[in-house]
């Protein structure tokens, strides 16, 4: 997998960098924003707070969304580099003046502008000069997310123990796509049939969105192809589901929340609907 | 961003490390804020200087840098978080003390005048309409953007100091006129006295949030009252720029041509209630006064107030100004400190208050708003002559 990111330091502007500035790092990810000041200890390289609270971030690709806090979070950084706990590289998706001053008065390369929550503790990434980073062993897959409408609501489906992955979650009618399929609107509408036996009426297709897939064994990346699709009222008190599911609800989409979801299933519905 | 060939040199390292390292924070945030150009700046006032906040994180990247770092331009400093001269009777611990000499110490090996307030303005530094500053301290770059007509961004610590190690700042933001531009306008429906401009400061930040305040209805205000209001709405809010209508000097071209401007009425009533909202104690152990540092002519009024006053053993006054003011205006401090102990170059949001007191009175809306977190106090927020009434008889 290819992520095209920003550098932001070291600079450039005297002469451009383009060869490897982190080969094979292993990632530590924090999925909130970090605050280095009473969130990062300078003498271990350890997180002391927050859901990535006791992982160290020595020596690893540290991604976190971006940072947050006191300004003195930038002599927290540089603590870290002098007591030999820096981390390889920074990786945010929006850089802010105390981690950017941190990283420069550190010496810690940084980048920005990427999905942080792409990302996953262990993963193997490499990072070019240009910003353009390389993940490792992890595989992008299309796939199609249907979210299917009527009377206001809209459809969730608890997935059976004989699908591939996310067993037990809610999620919309989805498929993979292989490459023989054919357009993406119509393997949805395929998908459809086969999972709910009805006729669906594509209103509207989201934008294309990477998501990673945090319950399944293999290391990947589903690129989502969301489809927005109204099904008729008869249809849907017919509706029958197969062995991929085990139950399904008609819901309205702000009730998403108490659900236990497929990744990504409440952005997609998201982009949908607004 | 463009750089000239100077620039070019320093930034490659030919002028040092230290001048490299600046070189790389101007440049790198100039790029990130879409600066066109370094330009020269006047003076640096830097930030970061108390042990209590910076630690040692702190202090040893000040004492690395300055193995090579020398400041280009009139640098001085915020508060650090003692008085020089009497931490000892302010009841500092010694480590404190002595990691704080190191840090100070730093600042002066890179030629940092250890001149120590949040009031250089007041201090022997006063910046023209126009000049370019490179300022961290949130209530002297207010004071210095609002009231004087100079121009700085709300600098970090760092940045400052890269400022002054290049004597450059990248031009962005307030170093830019579309930038000042009134973006709410407050209606002041009353004549607010001077406790009123913290009050008021601590409302309109809140509203205000980052924006650039625009008064209404004010006829007239003391820089003392300018420098209460600015202050605190730079610790409610993040305000580093406000107007008023007939008095700051850029009102006349604060306003932006189109309308649609946010317009926002304030009631007398409004200040009471955020005073309140404000105060969690009633009974105090400490009164503290002078944040930010009280001027020549508030340490006088606090004289005027308490000579020939009998004093109550209870309550103890502690009274914060610059080390020059404290200098020049022997005649108020001789006074004030028959009642109390005038503290210079430190303030009550930076020092160690909480190893001593559990609750202190302040009529400062900037002090109110960081006293609870900072120093774990509870805050009586009142005005000057209530304060002192709890002093004297």
């Amino acid at each position: 997998m290819i992520i095209e990111g920003r550098r932001v330091y070291p600079m450039g502007g005297i002469k451009e960098r383009g060869g490897l500035i982190v080969d094979r790092g292993e990632v530590v990810v924090s999925p909130s924003p970090v605050s280095f000041l009473g969130g990062v200890d300078p003498q271990t390289g350890i997180i002391t707070d927050g859901e990535a609270k006791g992982k160290s971030i020595a020596g690893k690709v540290f991604v976190f969304p971006e940072g947050r806090g006191s300004t003195v979070g930038s002599y927290v950084m540089y603590g870290l580099k002098r007591y030999g706990n820096a981390p390889l590289a920074v990786v945010n998706r929006r850089s802010e003046i105390i981690v950017t001053v941190g990283a420069i008065i550190s010496g810690i390369p940084l980048f920005d502008r990427v999905d942080t929550s792409l990302f996953l503790d262990g993963d193997i990434l490499s990072i070019r000069g240009d910003g353009s980073m390389e993940l490792h062993d992890v595989d992008v897959k299309d796939a199609v997310t249907v979210i299917l409408r009527s009377r206001e609501k809209i459809l969730i489906l608890k997935r059976s123990d004989k699908v591939g992955s996310c067993r037990g979650r809610w999620a919309g009618v989805s498929g993979h796509v292989e490459d023989e399929d054919g357009s993406f609107s119509a393997r949805g509408i395929t998908e459809v049939k086969e999972e709910t036996g009805m006729q669906a009426n594509i209103v509207r297709e989201g934008p294309v969105l990477d998501i990673r897939d945090t319950c399944g064994e293999k290391k990947r990346i589903w690129r989502i192809h969301p489809f927005l699709a109204d099904v008729s009222s008869e249809d849907a008190d017919r509706m029958r589901i197969d062995w991929e599911h085990t139950e399904y609800r008609w819901i309205r989409p702000e009730e998403l929340d108490s659900y236990h979801t497929a990744p990504g299933l409440a952005d997609v519905v998201k982009l949908l609907l607004t | 961003m463009y750089l000239s060939r100077e620039e070019e040199r320093m930034l490659a390292g030919e002028e040092g490390e230290a001048v490299r390292k600046s070189m790389e924070i101007l440049v790198t945030l100039g790029d990130i804020y879409g600066a066109g150009r370094l330009i020269p700046v006047k003076s640096a006032q830097v930030s970061g200087v108390s042990y209590k906040t910076i630690g040692d994180a702190g202090l040893e990247y000040l004492e690395d840098l300055s193995a090579d770092a020398k400041v280009r331009i009139r640098t001085t400093l915020n508060p650090p978080g003692m008085d020089m001269e009497q931490w000892k009777e302010l009841y500092v611990p010694e480590d404190f003390a002595e990691k704080q000499m190191r840090i100070l110490n730093a600042y002066a090996k890179m030629g940092i005048e250890l001149s120590c307030t949040c009031t250089p303005y007041l201090a022997g530094n006063r910046p023209k309409a126009g000049e370019h500053l490179a300022w961290a301290e949130s209530s002297a770059v207010s004071f210095a953007n609002s009231v004087l007509g100079a121009r700085t961004n709300r600098e970090g610590g760092p940045s400052a100091l890269a400022a002054a190690i290049t004597g450059r700042t990248a031009e962005f933001a307030l170093h830019l006129n579309e930038n000042r531009k009134a973006t709410v306008i407050f209606d002041v429906n009353f004549e607010p006295d001077y406790f009123d401009y913290a009050m008021l400061g601590v409302v309109a930040g809140r509203i205000a949030g980052g924006g650039v305040p625009y008064f209404r209805g004010i006829k007239q205000a003391s820089e003392d009252s300018l420098k209460s209001l600015g202050a605190a709405m730079a610790a409610s809010g993040s305000v580093a720029l406000y107007h008023v209508e007939g008095i700051t000097p850029e009102y006349g071209t604060a306003l932006p041509d189109k309308d649609g401007v946010k317009r926002i009425p304030v009631e007398e009533g409004m200040l009471e209630d955020e005073r309140e909202k404000i105060t969690t104690a009633d009974d105090v152990e400490l009164i503290t006064v002078g944040c930010p540092h009280s001027s020549p002519e508030e340490l006088r009024n606090i004289a005027a107030f308490l000579r020939g006053k009998k004093r109550k053993d209870k309550v103890e006054l502690w009274v914060y100004t610059s080390r020059v003011v404290k200098e020049t205006e022997r005649e108020a401090v001789d006074i004030i400190e028959q009642y109390g102990k005038v503290v210079a170059d430190t303030c009550m949001v930076v020092s160690p208050l909480e190893v001593r007191f559990r609750s202190v009175g302040t009529n400062s809306g900037k002090a109110a708003s960081y006293l609870p977190g900072l120093c774990h106090q509870n805050v009586l927020f009142a005005d000057l002559k209530t304060l002192l009434g709890m002093v004297v008889e």
